[in-house]
């Protein structure tokens, strides 16, 4: 029977679409043990810059560990130990000689609470450039300016950035977050479940910003929320038990995944 | 989540059955405009005519039902498939059933009988059509991919029977000037036979993407 496939090679080309970017990270066998407990076995994932990066997967699989071994946050946990690598722009983020600040001054971090400190709106964003040597009012002024509106606030605050940030709804609480990451310029921002303390309009907001933000930055966000993965994300990893089971582009992933458990998981069939 | 995607599973069962059910009608025009042709009775032809609306209903309960399951659970990957496919299976026999209802509408058109033409093809053809539906039944009720690429085979032979009629009716048309309008009635639906082949081979191409997430070309 002659049966012809038309949209066959399509979907392969759209598989692989993106993958001439270059990569931010690579991770190449990754392992990360929390004591005994194994919590990351065998890590591989290419991060391609300027793309929003997925991290799904049911509670405990590894996920949040994950982002937070990629700014090396996680070494805070006194128990840890890791082997394999990670190259941020090719070079080992677990080097000797590979400063942790520099790698937290590229790498920024967003939280699943919104943890602006208990200060003005404008000293909020001030606080990074200022640690970095920056004290003119003016370049302040406009970096304030600048991240604020990078991260779609900046209408909402203007007339009151001497304001204590705490009178901030969640919401703004967390798109002021990610302006305060905005102000140290970094390359990549980490978002670990960024919109889950956020009722459904704040999440559409922070999603819209973060496909905005994609163009001058690479973005890799945890998340519980299965949708918002399928709508923000260029690709998707499903983690389970510590192991990556899928990675794939997102479109992929939410119409036709290749294993099975990563089916069912999404289809709301475990989890 | 797990009592969620129970319920999800029951209502997709129900909107399943609809399709068969809807499938099962189509099926019964078919055979039943069959049996108008064959007896030239304008009574059943006017029955086949007066069925369609029900079916038309069908669909459109079919379409709704599924879009309120996307919207209320949100499926991905092959439930969402599903529901896509139960919808498209949908139009494409409920464009079957309209087709049903042209040929009713050719028989009532005729004047002359016993006809001026041989209808033996187009009854071969009728009977390939009913075995089609029945498969693309089968292959959407066991979710079979082989099943499925039979409809192809089947739709060849459609189109060689629907083919060699029309080549028949225009040499009859060439040969006795004076029975076109007749003639054209079954030349009609012979176009109408043809067509409902194709549906039918789109319903086994619907199948095969839902089950495989890839497009395939079964015409």
């Amino acid at each position: 029977m002659d049966t012809k496939v038309t949209q066959l090679d399509k979907q392969e080309t759209l598989a692989t679409n993106g993958n001439d970017r270059p990569s931010v990270y690579k991770v190449n066998d990754l392992n990360l043990w929390y004591g005994d407990d194994h919590a990351l076995k065998d890590i591989n994932l290419d991060i391609k810059k300027n793309e929003v990066t997925a991290i799904i997967g049911p509670s405990g699989c590894g996920k949040s560990t994950f982002i937070k071994t990629l700014n090396r946050m996680v070494e805070l946990v006194p128990s840890v130990r890791t082997n394999g690598e990670i190259l941020y722009h090719d070079r080992n983020i677990f080097d000797k000689d590979y400063q942790v600040e520099e790698l937290r001054t590229s790498v920024g971090m967003v939280f699943q609470q919104p943890n602006p400190f208990p200060k003005s709106i404008y000293d909020n964003i001030a606080y990074g450039p200022r640690v970095h040597g920056v004290t003119s009012k003016k370049v302040l002024d406009e970096i304030i300016e600048r991240s604020l509106r990078g991260a779609a606030i900046w209408d909402e605050v203007k007339d009151r950035l001497n304001e204590n940030a705490y009178g901030l709804s969640g919401g703004q609480q967390q798109r002021l977050c990610i302006a305060r990451t905005l102000a140290i310029e970094p390359d990549v921002i980490l978002m670990d479940e960024p919109t889950s303390a956020l009722d459904p309009i704040s999440t559409l907001k922070v999603e819209e910003l973060v496909q905005e933000l994609k163009t001058d930055y690479s973005i890799i966000i945890v998340t519980h929320n299965m949708q918002q993965a399928a709508r923000v994300s260029d690709k998707t990893a499903f983690f389970l038990n510590g192991e990556v089971v899928e990675y794939d582009q997102t479109d992929r992933i939410f119409s036709n995944p290749s294993d099975k458990r990563t089916e069912d998981y999404i289809s709301g069939r475990f989890g | 989540m797990a009592a969620n995607r129970t319920m999800f599973g029951e209502q997709l069962k129900v909107l399943d059955e609809k399709v068969f059910l809807l499938a099962k009608k189509t099926m019964q025009q078919i055979a039943t405009v069959a049996e108008a042709l064959e007896k030239y009775d304008r009574e059943i032809a006017l029955r086949v005519i007066e069925n369609d609306t029900e079916l038309d209903e069908l669909e459109l309960e079919i379409n709704d039902g599924a879009i309120i399951l996307i919207a209320k659970q949100q499926p991905v990957a092959t439930d969402l498939r599903h529901l896509v496919t139960a919808m498209k299976i949908a139009t494409d026999l409920e464009r079957i059933a309209d087709y049903a209802g042209n040929i009713a509408k050719a028989i009532l058109r005729v004047e002359t009988y016993p006809y001026v033409v041989d209808i033996t093809l187009l009854k071969e053809t009728v009977e390939t059509l009913l075995d089609m539906t029945e498969t693309a039944l089968v292959a959407y009720r066991d979710v079979n991919v082989e099943k499925a690429k039979e409809l192809q085979e089947l739709d060849n032979r459609v189109d060689e029977m629907t083919y060699k009629a029309l080549r028949q009716y225009m040499r009859h048309m060439s040969l006795q000037p004076v029975v076109v309008d007749e003639v054209m009635q079954f030349t009609n639906i012979c176009r109408y036979l043809e067509r409902m082949g194709d549906h039918l081979t789109n319903v086994g191409e619907h199948l095969i993407y839902m089950e495989k997430g890839k497009h395939y070309d079964l015409n």
